[in-house]
């Protein structure tokens, strides 16, 4: 159902919540603020504004007739305020700052709904991203556009010994999480957690944790990872693969970080850099309504990897 | 060696302070109040004179590292700095080893067997031209070897391995070994089954000789019986041995006070024989004991068990607390058992499908308020690792300790639970864990053996 607005305070009204974005890579999550709240600001003051608010005034003389006027006020003309939406007016947060390096998947919350991305990262969503990286070198930044320090073979890395390496790193963090659980290692409600469905969730503030790792590609000498974890950064994610390198007695540099799933928001849902207007915002927050319902977990276990993130992808 | 190598490139260049966020200078150090805006433009060739490493040939095997973990001051997890620390080299006195810590030497051999008893670790290895066996720890009745350096003085303890010169020609090799209280046992590929350490209740299969002084006289002793045989396996309760051919007969001797060497009497049986009872005619698998419960699985997959029954661990066939000939168990519900482990109080089952199922008394490891059980109950096969990442994950091989108990799964996790007296666990601290935790060991763990208070694995790396 399509709803036509053409009067800015409406859609003022409407411009509350959470929404979805895809950041481009190079792009500073600063600089895509400013973009945001600029593109919004500009097309909130292209639609029909409030009118100026007549001034009355009462002329004349006791004596005399007392006539009522109403003259134009140019107290609250636009071209003597400024425009009716400034930048400064429109509150603009992130769920989590990614980095330059990484795009993808971003969720920001407008005007109201910057309580809402506090609950979204309180409730420690799992993303998804996918990492790609390329053996044979290494560099001070761990990143591509560094200097490079080192080189090495790789041709004794086979597919299969990447897979071991990738569990075994993932069955480390599995088991690290007993940690973070915030239950007593030898308590009962630990081992029910543990025995219900194995995964758990951190239930205090934990660092990193990843919770799949599998291979997209593997072509020498570059690969591609799908990384599935929670409390990450973009730092993090490249010592993983210089990590990864090292436990394969070789050398490996980050090439790409994509996050493409964030708890239930994924790549269909975010907007691209050309839909970054007020029409697609809007109808952005509306799609994602559904979505940040249900998002605060309920119990220290992950149920269902599955069913927590949406079918779709 | 390599690894050694490859940490020293890694410190060097990598930790010198460049691997911070933002502005790298490119001396490899910090040079204070100089910084720059926008780095300064590459050089696309810079890369080009910096030589290739090669770490890895494209051809290399993986090797096979030795870990060891558990209580340090025994001499049994095999090195030395930690009983004599040298203070140049900042080493400190280690009570406790918490986490699994690689031993030196493993690098140093090719491990092909290792075996922990009660104190003391012993290591079957190939080709050296010294010995084939080894032995590090707790020697005071020569079950590692007799080691006198001055004459009529010989060492009770050993604190780095040591070979063990049974006299084999040299081109014999050990290739089994199994150890118990005070005893070890080794199998050799050409020169029958040898024996060595306490005999006092004829657990070395010779006569015991009243009052004789096992540490200060080292007698290999072999055993004739078996020349003739083909051993496939040897196990060493506390005091008693066992030895299970290919053909699947199982021979034991030692001490019967419980009934633990199955040959239908309670003394000590200095002699090696078969095992009576129900298990004659079967044939035999697996034979697990650690401590004096005994139990065997045959070809098809059922149990039997003779031994102490005091903890309800045969309660399956009878009440009695120790029976003296071996019997069938019934464990319904079970499926067809692949292998067994039966340690001091707990006994634990493996079967088929790659379930593991425990009972008996003590931390059974169904969480803390299960403390024992009768009949065998299901461990969750979510914490062997089998979770919706990993559904393909299921438990292959079972063994146990005198506390303590261990599984591997199909991914090379190794999963420990049980008392855990000096960290032997090795999960990093010293409370008793009451579900199966996995330990953090990178690489792909073959095989594991569990003492009183250390552990021992043999892991191969995964490049």
């Amino acid at each position: 159902m399509l709803k036509i607005v053409r009067y800015a305070p409406e859609a003022w009204n409407m411009l509350q919540g959470v929404f979805c974005v895809y950041k481009p890579a190079d792009m500073t999550m600063n600089h895509l603020r400013k973009v945001l709240i600029g593109n919004l600001s500009r097309d909130l003051n292209l639609l029909k504004t409030r009118p100026a608010t007549p001034m009355v005034a009462i002329e004349g003389s006791v004596t005399e007739n007392l006539v009522v006027k109403v003259t134009e006020n140019y107290a609250d003309h636009p071209l003597v305020l400024g425009p009716r939406y400034q930048p400064k007016d429109i509150k603009l947060a992130w769920a989590h700052q990614l980095d330059k390096n990484i795009s993808g998947v971003c969720i920001l919350g407008v005007n109201s709904g910057t309580k809402g991305t506090h609950k979204v990262r309180e409730s420690q969503l799992i993303r998804s991203y996918i990492v790609s990286g390329q053996f044979g070198r290494t560099t001070d930044t761990l990143f591509n556009d560094g200097k490079v320090i080192g080189k090495s073979t790789y041709k004794h890395v086979t597919r299969g010994r990447l897979m071991r390496t990738l569990m075994t790193i993932q069955a480390g963090h599995q088991r690290s999480a007993l940690h973070f659980l915030g239950l007593d290692p030898q308590s009962q409600e630990a081992y029910e957690a543990l025995s219900a469905d194995g995964l758990v969730r951190p239930g205090e503030k934990s660092p990193p944790l990843i919770y799949a790792l599998k291979i997209v590609d593997f072509n020498l000498p570059d690969f591609t990872l799908e990384v599935s974890c929670i409390n990450e950064n973009a730092v993090y994610l490249q010592h993983l693969v210089h990590d990864l390198a090292l436990r394969l007695k070789t050398t490996a540099v980050c090439t790409q970080m994509r996050c493409i799933r964030y708890g239930p928001w994924t790549l269909q849902h975010s907007l691209l850099h050309k839909h970054w207007c007020l029409e697609h915002i809007l109808d952005n927050i509306t799609h994602s309504k559904p979505l940040f319902k249900d998002i605060m977990p309920k119990s220290a276990s992950l149920v269902m990897l599955k069913n927590e993130q949406s079918k779709e992808l | 060696m390599l690894s050694q190598t490859w940490r020293h490139f890694i410190t060097t260049s990598l930790n010198k302070g460049l691997l911070c966020n933002g502005a790298v200078s490119s001396l490899g150090y910090h040079i204070r109040g100089k910084k720059r805006k926008v780095p300064k433009p590459l050089d696309p060739h810079h890369a080009d004179e910096l030589p290739e490493v090669e770490y890895v040939g494209t051809r290399s095997q993986p090797d096979k590292l030795v870990y060891t973990w558990g209580v340090a001051n025994h001499g049994a997890l095999g090195r030395p700095s930690f009983i004599r620390p040298d203070k140049e080299k900042r080493q400190y006195r280690l009570q406790f080893m918490q986490h699994p810590h690689r031993l030196a030497f493993g690098e140093y051999h090719k491990v092909t067997d290792l075996t922990c008893g009660y104190g003391f670790t012993v290591f079957a290895v190939n080709k050296t031209p010294e010995a084939s066996c080894f032995g590090t720890g707790l020697n005071t009745d020569s079950q590692v070897g007799g080691h006198q350096p001055r004459r009529d003085h010989p060492l009770g303890m050993l604190i780095s391995p040591a070979p063990i010169e049974v006299p084999v020609s040299k081109t014999t090799n050990v290739i089994k070994v199994a150890a118990g209280r005070a005893h070890t046992v080794m199998v050799t590929d050409k020169e029958g089954v040898w024996t060595v350490g306490n005999n006092a209740y004829g657990q070395c299969g010779r006569s015991i000789i009243t009052d004789e002084d096992y540490g200060k006289q080292t007698i290999y002793n072999r055993i004739r019986i078996l020349d003739q045989l083909d051993i496939a396996q040897v196990e060493c309760g506390q005091d008693t041995s066992f030895f299970l051919t290919k053909d699947g007969v199982v021979y034991s001797c030692g001490w019967g006070a419980d009934g633990q060497t199955g040959r239908g009497h309670y003394d000590n049986e200095p002699h090696v024989g078969p095992v009576i009872g129900d298990i004659e005619g079967e044939k035999v698998v697996k034979v697990s004991c650690r401590a004096d419960c005994v139990l065997a699985v045959n070809d098809k997959g059922e149990v039997f068990g003779w031994g102490n029954s005091e903890y309800q661990q045969l309660n399956s066939v009878t009440n009695e607390m120790q029976i003296h000939t071996s019997r069938k168990l019934k464990l319904p519900g079970v499926g067809k058992v692949v292998d067994v482990a039966a340690s001091g109080t707990m006994c634990l089952l493996l079967n088929e499908d790659g379930q593991v199922f425990s009972w008996g008394f003590g931390p059974i490891g169904k969480g803390p308020e299960v403390t024992y059980s009768k009949t065998p109950t299901h461990i969750p096969s979510t914490l062997f690792g089998k979770n919706e990442l990993t559904p393909d994950a299921k438990v292959v091989s079972v063994t146990c300790g005198i506390n303590i108990l261990a599984a591997i799964n199909s991914h090379g996790c190794l999963f420990t639970w049980g008392k855990n007296p000096g960290g032997c666990l090795g999960l990093g601290h010293i409370k008793d864990q009451y579900f199966p935790v996995r330990v953090a060991i990178a690489g792909e763990v073959l095989k594991v053996s569990c003492g009183v208070d250390h552990m021992a694995a043999l892991v191969r790396e995964i490049i």
